[in-house]
């Protein structure tokens, strides 16, 4: 399927900004960058963020349906590096990243994995020659926008779990209780009507998507399934922070959605 | 009992855990050539160089197993690889209605794998696809996941190759196909490795060896630089730290195979094809044979059930004209087998797959390491294993006439080149 190309005025995640994330992370005011992903097989970054590395670690894991990848932690801020050329750096070999899962080819594999760079490694080397002819080069440069918009949405995402989902009863179950509970017990991973949740959701249609349009659009339709009786706010928060209006419709549907009448769930009861 | 009359069908120097111990304690009273095949055997894990084209002396009397010898060159050779590849599942087809044979692809995610797959899809009926099975892991999900979803998964019987030995496949009536030598057929992960980390390899070299390496370094894949020209990278690449003797050593040792072969080797990437092509055929071919199983006769295993996809005539005639021509690399990792893109992107049209995917390991990490040998002698498990002879007995290092054999010859084996 097909779909129609954003203008870039409806791209906040190419403007060159942080975005609203930035405001989450006031130590990272101001740093030039600081984890990198990286591809072997281009032999090449491809993605530069200063605020999170497990932020970054979960982009790279969603990216790798698309481009297997390695998260580096730099040891030095690289000057003039950023999502405007990085796909002009690489590091000057990969002997010393031997670890399984790391960028020697050897070693490496389709799932991300991090790694702290070695000292000294990085290298301007220049537009790689195998992506020069002119489609080879477009689809290049849309890996970097995907990965891009991938970056901004599971820093939006991430975010407006932690701030807005109230019913977290799944996570906390699968990590502590070790099936110590009724099997028929009712346990949601958060306000939606998802029954896999609503990051689950988001995330595999970033892993399945093939661009930027299209995921926009299986986002929209997600948030429209799952939270016409969404009462925590959390997809108005992801748009938020996105720096993205919400679609009309997702708009109408309110601050809480269309509360479902069949269910007694309008009052609050305090004691 | 291995009878130091006896040729072998298929011998390694395999520096594990388990057998490395044996392997130096023989270095001492090894000849010349036998203390070279050990240290290629440090450098290279396992290590079962064996020509078949082309000068190249073994310390013990080696056979290349019937079938798996090289065919002729024949430079007006024609055929495209997609055709070989339609023919090739035609052929299978064929079994299927002739004989109702049932198959079951080794599929890791990667290209060889889903090559078989995507030729399979392409020309077979829904009816002759039933007669297929796949095998595979959690790991070929992640490797390739948009196939996954939309070819593979809720449409074919599932093994889980993790687990799975052929003995099992075997057991249910399917012929395993693999596609392990795809590499022979293409290049090797050694070339792509070397570009990887061509700064490394020449940081130690002259001023003037490495102005001259990295004015030719985009040459590499191209027939206008001949591969000698790359001849101080290559001793480098094949130095190991105890010994800064072995690259030069294997650089003559593989130049005269080189020089006595009947097929044209020009680039660099030429040299590091013809190494898998020609030296390591014999072992991608028939490994999954002899390791992937335990209780099976081999030679039944290696003969009449497994299915190399690509070990046909054709496939290595296909292979032996189509160098430097953007076939098989363009210019570094990304086009690495680029017909075989090319091929799996006419069904799956993944720009993804297509531009990006990088060629990984997958027999070790997602099969071998994982299987069970419990009900296996500990001197017959696959770490134990040295070979097959040519009556394709399993041969154990434990086995005290394998060690006598081994010691005898590379006592006796100097260097010949």
């Amino acid at each position: 399927m097909s779909h129609t190309p954003l203008p870039e005025s409806d791209k906040p995640w190419m403007s060159g900004d942080a975005g609203f994330h930035q405001t989450y992370y006031p130590m990272s005011w101001g740093k030039k960058n600081s984890y990198v992903l990286f591809s072997p097989g281009i032999d090449r970054f491809f993605l530069v963020d200063s605020y999170d590395p497990w932020i970054v670690f979960e982009t790279g894991r969603i990216l790798s349906s698309k481009c297997s990848n390695v998260v580096y932690i730099l040891d030095q801020v690289t000057p003039d590096m950023d999502n405007s050329n990085c796909l002009e750096f690489t590091t000057s070999h990969k002997m010393v990243d031997k670890q399984y899962g790391g960028p020697i080819v050897y070693a490496h594999r389709q799932s991300t994995i991090a790694m702290k760079i070695k000292p000294n490694m990085m290298v301007h080397r220049g537009w790689p020659e195998e992506f020069q002819e002119p489609d080879r080069k477009a689809m290049l440069l849309k890996l970097q926008e995907y990965a891009l918009f991938s970056l901004r949405v599971v820093h939006a995402l991430t975010a407006a779990l932690c701030f807005r989902n109230s019913f977290t009863q799944r996570s906390y179950i699968d990590t502590f209780f070790n099936g110590e509970y009724p099997k028929d017990f009712i346990a949601r991973v958060d306000g939606t009507s998802s029954d896999e949740g609503i990051e689950s959701s988001i995330k595999t249609i970033l892993y399945e998507s093939d661009s930027v349009e299209e995921a926009l659009e299986r986002i929209h339709n997600s948030w429209r399934s799952y939270t016409s009786s969404e009462v925590t706010g959390i997809r108005q928060f992801f748009y938020y922070n996105m720096q993205l209006e919400q679609p009309k419709d997702l708009y109408d549907l309110g601050n809480i959605g269309n509360l479902d009448k069949d269910k007694n769930q309008q009052t609050m009861w305090v004691a | 009992m291995l009878d130091l009359n006896k040729k072998l069908y298929l011998s390694g120097i395999t520096y594990n855990y388990y057998q490395e111990q044996f392997w130096e304690s023989i270095r001492q009273e090894s000849g010349s050539g036998g203390k070279f095949m050990l240290d290629l055997g440090i450098y290279y894990k396992p290590q079962r160089f064996v020509s078949r084209n082309g000068e190249w002396s073994m310390p013990w009397p080696q056979d290349i197993p019937p079938g798996f010898e090289m065919p002729s060159y024949d430079p007006s050779f024609n055929k495209s690889y997609g055709q070989i590849c339609d023919e090739r599942a035609i052929e299978i087809a064929g079994l299927i209605n002739s004989k109702n044979q049932k198959f079951a692809v080794m599929y890791s995610g990667g290209i060889d794998s889903t090559i078989i797959m995507a030729a399979l899809i392409k020309n077979l009926s829904k009816e002759e696809l039933k007669n297929i099975a796949v095998c595979a892991n959690s790991y070929s999900m992640i490797e390739n996941p948009t196939f996954w979803k939309k070819f593979i998964w809720g449409n074919f019987k599932m093994y889980d190759s993790s687990v799975t030995k052929y003995d099992n496949l075997i057991a249910d009536g399917y012929r395993p196909i693999t596609a392990d030598e795809g590499d022979c057929l293409f290049g090797t992960m050694g070339f792509l490795e070397l570009q990887q980390n061509f700064e490394y390899y020449i940081q130690n070299l002259s001023a003037e060896s490495q102005t001259h390496l990295s004015s030719i370094r985009n040459k590499m894949t191209s027939s206008d630089i001949h591969y000698s020209q790359f001849k101080d990278l290559i001793i480098e690449h094949w130095n190991i730290p105890s010994n800064k003797q072995l690259g030069a050593s294997w650089y003559d040792k593989f130049e005269k195979n080189i020089q006595t072969a009947t097929v044209p080797i020009v680039s660099l990437h030429d040299y590091y094809w013809w190494l898998l092509f020609n030296t390591k055929w014999v072992s991608c071919a028939i490994r999954t044979s002899v390791f992937l199983s335990d209780r099976q006769n081999y030679q039944s295993v290696i003969n009449d059930w497994a299915m190399n996809w690509g070990s046909t005539d054709d496939f290595q005639r296909w292979s032996m004209v189509n160098n430097n021509n953007g076939e098989k690399i363009g210019l570094g990792a990304t086009t690495y087998k680029m017909a075989a893109r090319k091929y799996i992107y006419d069904l799956d049209k993944n720009d993804w797959y297509f531009y990006f995917k990088l060629k990984l390991g997958s027999l070790a990490p997602n099969i071998m390491f994982h299987q069970d040998v419990s009900n296996v002698p500990v001197e017959l498990r696959p770490n134990a294993r040295f070979g097959i002879d040519s009556d394709y007995n399993v041969l154990s290092i434990d086995d005290p006439s394998v060690q006598d054999y081994i010691k005898h010859y590379m006592s006796t084996y100097e260097r010949d080149w």
